[in-house]
This record gives structure tokens, sequence and C-alpha cells, in this order.
């Protein structure tokens, strides 16, 4: 697999959407992966639990040379003629909704954030489970 | 938590089909509405305070 990168440090991403809610149950078996992946010297990989600076670390001391990117990733396309041309556009009325909520919920946040702080609500006491 | 799944790339974007959309904007009412009861709650008791 190195034979197909820069460096032999190779980043392999952990994700996917709306996945990886249940920490317990993924890094159970993430655990038993590397486990067994390290446990084999015949595949000659070591594989870790890491970090964007970790990987940015180990990759800038293998002093690999990059091509530099001059355009850019748009548009978008994650299929042939499946183009997302119309994201930052389209449905104006659900962005605008989507801002004024996070924006209510970051004021909110903050304000029942200090309360909490302070101590100072009993309403705020009263429904931990809820908030 | 729902305006978790509403800042989703597949929910702001505006991707979705229609009814999946109107869910999301169900689901965000459903949650301010909720809230707002026990916000409204949380500032009568601060005004209390600060006012008497």
């Amino acid at each position: 697999m190195a034979n197909h990168y820069r460096t032999t440090n190779l980043l392999h991403t952990l994700g996917e959407d709306f996945q990886y809610t249940n920490s317990r149950m993924w890094y159970k078996n993430i655990d038993k992966l590397l486990k067994y992946i390290n446990s084999k010297p015949e595949y000659g990989i070591k594989v870790i639990y890491s970090t964007p600076s970790v990987y940015i670390d180990a990759i800038q001391k293998e002093k690999a040379t990059y091509p530099v990117k001059n355009d850019d990733f748009f548009p978008y396309a994650d299929n042939a003629n499946a183009f997302w041309t119309g994201y930052f556009t389209s449905r104006v009325a659900l962005k605008g909704f989507v801002k004024d909520f996070s924006r209510f919920t970051q004021a909110v946040r903050k304000h029942i954030s200090e309360l909490k702080i302070s101590n100072s609500s009993a309403t705020v006491r009263g429904n931990t489970k809820q908030i | 938590m729902a305006l978790g799944i509403l800042q989703h790339h597949d929910a702001v974007a505006g991707t979705a089909k229609q009814k999946v959309t109107d869910d999301y904007v169900a689901t965000s009412l459903r949650a301010i509405n909720k809230f707002n009861s026990l916000y409204k709650d949380i500032k009568a008791e601060e005004i209390k305070t600060e006012v008497g």
C-alpha cells in the first residue's frame, strides 16, 4: 500500500455519516483490529490511533515533496453526472432557518452555561436531563 | 441534536428530497418549541431574581 503514497506513514480516517455514535462499541472493535494487525509481523504494518498533528509531524520527518495544486475542487461531483452545483444556493429558506437556529442555540448555550457555572438557576438545576 | 442533524451536509445543502427536508424542519421546530417553554421558565426565574 505504501508504494502508492509519498510517505511510509499512511493516514486512514475513521468516520461516516451518522455511524460513529456508539464509541464504546466502535473502540472495542477497532482495538481488536489494531491488536490483530500489529500481531502479524508478516504484514509489515504498524497501526496506531493518531491525530492530524501527529500525522503531519510524521510525514514532515520523511521530507516528502508534494505537487502544488492551484485549481479548486469545484464543482463537486460524487458520481458520474451527479454534480452538486446547486447546494450553495438552493433552498434558501432552509439555509436561513439553519443559520437563525444556530445563532439562537449558540446564544442560549452560553447563557445556560453561565447559569450552570454560577449555579444560580433552580429551573436549570431541575431540568439538567433535558438541558 | 436536532440542530446537529440540520447542519449535516445532506441537510443544510438542500440536496435531500422534499419530504426528507420537510422532516428536518419539522424535527427542528418540535425541538425549538419544546425548548422554548423551558427557556421561558429559565428567563422568568432570572428576571424575578434580578427585578424581584
